[in-house]
């Protein structure tokens, strides 16, 4: 179940993505004149965002969980003892996050050029139920989840990829556990 | 590196515009350049002039090591030296025959006395006083040889003279009887006329040289930093590391209403 944003890509929307980057990373006139000039670097590009997208989707957007103020609301009223789990279901809500990308050169030392192009990790999510131990989410089960990746330029959609509807099984260990915002 | 390389040229056009030629030229080191004295009859030009004229030269009080070898090339003839006894310094020449002035064909002979530097003796052991008695004779004979010039080559071209001076003369060994040189003067293409430092040039401007020399190696020092190439950056020996970063914002959560819908309980 541990799987990747690369691995929820299909080729097409892989390709998409790849060239929207490319295309960020072509506007930039510095990156644009180092890419020229290591003719290398053009391919590393596609090895580089295959390396970026694997990351775990949820532990992405688990971090609206964290920072809910309902779900911390909940776990301090069960007054749950130490090493006592509590399950909460959650109603259906979305999630969404921006993952800025920035192209980092290492020649001896580092230089960042940040692309003008937003990713959004979108998820929505319908019946999911959070395992909380000791004020940490410790694992997501039993639900419905709907993932997108949104490829935003100034605030303006260009592409929507979606990544796919997935069933969660009995349930998603989130490793490490990500503890709620006090 | 360029514009130090227009400086040095431009240093270098400014010594050569500032100095005359003569500061750049090297000093003339060559026999011909030196001007000759007139009035010394033992100088080599006036031993030239004389020979042009075909007579003897003065070289009365000469020195006979400095006048043999002009002698010898101008006259074509080896000079005959007598050994004379006479107070006048060791080699110098106290007399000559034929006398100054008279006619001297080139090959001619020439005789010089030439003082040994002893007062001369008589027969009973004393010494005479006065060396002018012996020193325009040309009887006046010596057996001790000149122990100065002991591998002179003093050549006679003619039988001597008189038969008194037979005892004191040297046997000419080197030039043969029947060469017959020609003319010292009319014929200017004679080999022997030049001397090797007068073939050499005379002026050599080392410091120009110097100053080529040193344009040159700006020149290639300034080739090789321009051939050099420029350092760009992400280009040389280590290999460009290229990642993406992703770096993730603040998380956005929307629901209708409250989030936790109810409560599945401790498990």
């Amino acid at each position: 179940m541990n799987e990747t944003i690369n691995d929820l890509l299909t080729p097409e929307a892989r390709q998409r993505l790849e060239a929207q980057v490319t295309r960020a990373a072509d506007k930039d006139r510095a990156l644009r004149r180092f890419l020229n000039g290591v003719p290398l670097a053009k391919g590393l590009i596609r090895t580089a965002l295959d390396t970026a997208l694997r990351s775990d989707p949820f532990a992405l957007l688990a971090e609206g969980w964290r920072t809910s103020k309902d779900i911390r609301t909940f776990y301090q009223g069960e007054r749950a003892q130490l090493g006592e789990p509590v399950v909460v279901k959650l109603a259906a809500h979305d999630i969404e996050r921006d993952l800025t990308p920035e192209v980092v050169i290492h020649v001896g030392a580092e230089r960042r050029f940040p692309l003008r192009l937003a990713l959004t990790l979108c998820g929505a999510f319908e019946g999911v139920e959070l395992s909380i131990l000791d004020r940490d989410m410790i694992a997501v089960g039993s639900g419905r989840c709907h993932l997108s990746l949104k490829l935003r330029v100034a605030g303006r959609t260009l592409e929507s990829l979606t990544l796919g509807k997935l069933t969660l099984p009995g349930e998603h260990r989130l490793t490490p556990a990500l503890p709620l915002y006090s | 590196m360029q514009v130090g390389f227009r400086q040095a040229l431009g240093l270098i056009l400014c010594m050569g515009a500032l100095m005359d030629g003569s500061a750049l030229a090297s000093p003339r080191t060559t026999v011909a350049q030196v001007p000759a004295d007139k009035t010394d009859p033992c100088s080599p030009p006036a031993i030239r002039r004389a020979a042009a004229q075909q007579t003897a030269p003065a070289l009365t009080g000469c020195r006979y090591e400095a006048v043999a070898a002009p002698v010898t090339r101008f006259f074509m003839t080896l000079p005959v030296a007598r050994k004379t006894e006479d107070e006048a310094p060791m080699g110098t020449i106290i007399g000559q025959n034929p006398q100054a002035g008279q006619p001297l064909k080139p090959g001619g002979r020439l005789v010089l006395s030439v003082s040994t530097g002893r007062a001369p003796k008589m027969e009973d052991g004393t010494s005479v006083g006065s060396a002018g008695e012996t020193s325009n004779s040309a009887g006046s004979v010596s057996t001790q040889s000149v122990p100065e010039r002991p591998d002179t080559p003093i050549p006679q071209a003619e039988p001597p003279a008189t038969p008194s001076s037979q005892a004191s003369e040297v046997p000419p060994p080197a030039l043969p009887a029947d060469k017959t040189p020609p003319a010292p003067i009319e014929n200017a293409a004679r080999p022997q006329e030049t001397t090797p430092l007068r073939d050499m040039p005379t002026h050599i401007p080392w410091l120009w040289i110097a100053a080529v020399v040193a344009l040159v190696l700006f020149a290639g020092l300034a080739g090789a930093s321009a051939r050099k190439p420029r350092r760009i950056r992400g280009r040389g020996g280590l290999a460009p590391n290229v990642s993406l970063r992703l770096t993730p914002g603040a998380a956005r959560l929307k629901v209708r209403g409250s989030l936790v819908s109810g409560r599945k309980g401790r498990s």
